[in-house]
């Protein structure tokens, strides 16, 4: 169970002129599960990969209980494991051999190694596939396996950077509950980063959005929410598509955050907004019947878009 | 440490092919380039010189080991290097001699050197003979072939880069040049280990247990240099053993000598590692870099018949020159390893070199 919290404070990194991380403040408390959001290129990785002591950062410091990391990872490196975006196992190897060969760099003693191992295949449903080459394996066990090896020494804390990209719903699921378990049955504090809103929003307690090096809005699932509070989300369907309508839609005042998904449309009001006569208007005008509309609460994508913007990034 | 040697070795088991491919490779290079050379070079000669003297060249000349020398007619001589059924026609003349050689022929600077020395021999104890009257000519070459068995002074030649005489073994030669040359990619093999556990992220996981950076490139580095360091002892084995190649009583010394090289050879490819950016970089860097030092640094052929004083000069940068000065001394030239201090000091320093920088590069780029 982790008993020490993990605080970064003031972490940032320069390559260059580019500040990939500025002034980056977040802490995490023993058996949490905090979510780290943001868009490409928002610094998530290098955050992670400087509180995981694999780069130094340029300033602040990470601490743990306050003792500081930077300076001495020892004490870190033998309660973290990390979960890795890409895929960080041998291809050659079985999967009870690559367990055997990480178990031992983290210098578990060979008795309680051998245990860990029969645990952990378990854990990641992998009992009946061990003998095979991790290279003949789908996509989906070797994202388990990935796990698995992490979770080899059992870390207090442990750091997972989009472990479910490019896998069927089953493993997706598998992932996701293995990684609640974890955080019940084990206190695992985790510190997690996905691209799918989804996620976070079953496994977090806490969530960070980032973007551009700095952290743009942090809290609990509902504080993040609240954001949006004071607008709602309406999404209509019209009998047809209609684009001199939508660019009506974009260019009213009064509504943001337009989007167009299949035949729905879906605008953020005021909250005593009264859109309805607006929208009527605009249908007479256009020729066009409204079928249905619907007031959504926001979500935790709402959010994220309103804060990091719709625009494509590189 | 050893659970990473222990994981190398146990993907080379599992993966072995490219291990095996160089090792045949060398035995094979070096069999059909070292031992194919036994047979001797036919060459044709014929010459505007008095039969006596001629017949006097040609005799002296097939003291030579590699080649045979005949004497035909002029036009049969031609004929012959034309029709490519000899590699080399000597013109041998009162000035001086040509020589018409075949676009192919190797050994052409070898050649001209031997007839160089032979020739002026011969050609001033004819000028001698000729300076005394006839009727004491006999009595003058008496005395000149007793000089030339008992002469008054011994020449030996005693360091192993010859300054002025050149003493090699073709067998050998072919052997630890291609053996030194292919050996180069053996060791990178075992670096390339460490630029993909970079890219896929092994290497992060590493860096994060509890093991140290030290040891973590001390294991790893220690497979790539016993990875070449295997493949070199198995080549010389099979030669010494198997092949029957004589190694001069050096055979031992041989498989000491060789390895500061090969930790020159790991210092050069983590060198080359930390400067490029991909495998792929990796691998075209490693095939741009060997080629040539083993060209420039005697691996395919001696350097004493490198004529250009610029060549000889740029093969003192190249590791195989230092590599074959070690093999060729404690093999032919009979040397202790303790006579091999220069070469043996000049590898060591490209080693800390090359090292230094290499693993300091790698460890910048990581924190980019």
């Amino acid at each position: 169970m982790a008993k020490s919290m993990l605080e970064v404070v003031n972490l940032s990194k320069v390559y260059k002129k580019n500040k990939a991380v500025d002034q980056v403040n977040f802490y995490i408390e023993p058996g949490e599960i905090v979510g780290l959001l943001g868009p490409n290129g928002a610094g998530k990785s290098t955050t992670i990969a400087m509180i995981s002591t694999l780069i130094s950062p340029s300033a602040g410091d990470v601490l743990l209980q306050n003792h500081n990391v930077i300076k001495d990872p020892t004490k870190l490196r033998e309660i973290l494991g990390v979960v890795p975006q890409e895929i960080a196992l041998y291809g050659d190897f079985t999967a009870r051999e690559n367990l055997e060969f990480f178990g031992s760099v983290h210098k578990m003693p060979k008795k309680l190694l051998k245990e860990r191992i029969e645990v952990v295949l378990k854990q990641i449903g992998l009992e009946h596939e061990h003998k095979k080459l991790v290279k003949h394996y789908s996509g989906g066990m070797k994202r388990r396996l990935n796990i698995g090896v992490a979770l080899l020494h059992e870390p207090q804390y442990l750091i997972m950077d989009e472990p479910t990209v490019g896998i069927d719903p089953q493993s997706r699921n598998h992932i996701l509950e293995t990684v609640k378990q974890l955080n019940q049955e084990m206190k695992t504090a985790i510190i997690y980063t996905s691209h799918y809103m989804e996620e976070v929003e079953y496994l977090c307690n806490r969530i960070y959005i980032m973007d551009k090096g700095r952290i743009i809005a942090s809290g609990t699932k509902e504080e993040i929410k609240s954001i949006l509070s004071s607008e709602k989300i309406i999404v209509v369907k019209f009998n047809r598509h209609s684009n001199s309508l939508i660019k009506e839609l974009m260019d009213q005042p009064l509504l943001s955050n337009v989007s167009v998904k299949e035949s729905e449309v879906s605008f953020t009001v005021a909250k005593d907004t009264n859109f309805l006569p607006l929208l009527m208007n605009l249908c007479d005008q256009y020729k066009v019947v409204l079928n249905s509309f619907q007031v959504e609460e926001p979500t935790l994508e709402d959010v994220f878009l309103h804060l990091t913007g719709r625009a494509l990034r590189n | 440490m050893m659970n990473i040697l222990k994981s190398k070795f146990l993907l080379l088991a599992r993966q072995p092919a490219s291990f095996i491919i160089i090792t045949i490779v060398i035995c094979v290079f070096a069999f059909v380039l070292g031992l194919g050379q036994q047979a001797k070079v036919p060459i044709a000669v014929y010459s505007d010189l008095k039969e006596d003297l001629t017949n006097d060249i040609v005799e002296k000349l097939n003291e030579f080991p590699l080649s045979k020398f005949t004497i035909y007619e002029e036009e049969e001589a031609l004929r012959k290097v034309e029709d490519g059924e000899v590699d080399v026609t000597i013109h041998l003349q009162n000035e001086g001699f040509d020589l018409i050689i075949a676009p192919d022929y190797m050994e052409a600077p070898v050649l001209q050197n031997q007839l160089t020395t032979l020739y002026g021999e011969i050609m001033q104890k004819d000028a001698i003979l000729n300076s005394f009257p006839l009727g004491m000519q006999s009595q003058v070459e008496t005395v000149l072939n007793e000089a030339e068995q008992h002469p008054s002074f011994q020449v030996h030649y005693s360091n192993f880069s010859n300054d002025e005489g050149f003493i090699w073994d073709a067998k050998l030669q072919s052997l630890f040049g291609f053996t030194l040359y292919m050996v180069i990619y053996t060791v990178a093999n075992g670096v390339f280990h460490i630029v993909i556990e970079r890219r896929n992220n092994i290497w992060d996981r590493l860096t994060i247990s509890s093991m140290s950076k030290t040891k973590i490139y001390l294991a790893n580095l220690t497979y790539s240099f016993l990875l070449g360091y295997i493949q070199v002892a198995l080549v010389l084995s099979i030669f010494n053993f198997g092949v029957g190649v004589n190694f001069y009583g050096g055979y031992i010394n041989a498989l000491i000598a060789v390895i500061p090289y090969l930790l020159c050879i790991v210092a050069l490819s983590i060198f080359i590692a930390s400067i490029s950016n991909t495998p792929g970089k990796f691998n075209a860097y490693i095939s741009v870099v060997a080629v040539p030092i083993a060209m420039i640094g005697g691996g395919f052929w001696p350097l004493e018949i490198v004529t250009s004083e610029i060549m000889q000069a740029i093969s003192y940068i190249s590791p195989i020159k230092y590599g074959m000065d070690l093999l060729y001394g404690v093999t032919l030239f009979g040397e202790p390893l303790t006579a091999m201090i220069e070469p043996i000091s000049v590898l060591l320093f490209m080693t800390v070199l090359l090292m230094g920088l290499g693993i300091n590069f790698l460890e910048k780029k990581e924190q980019r």
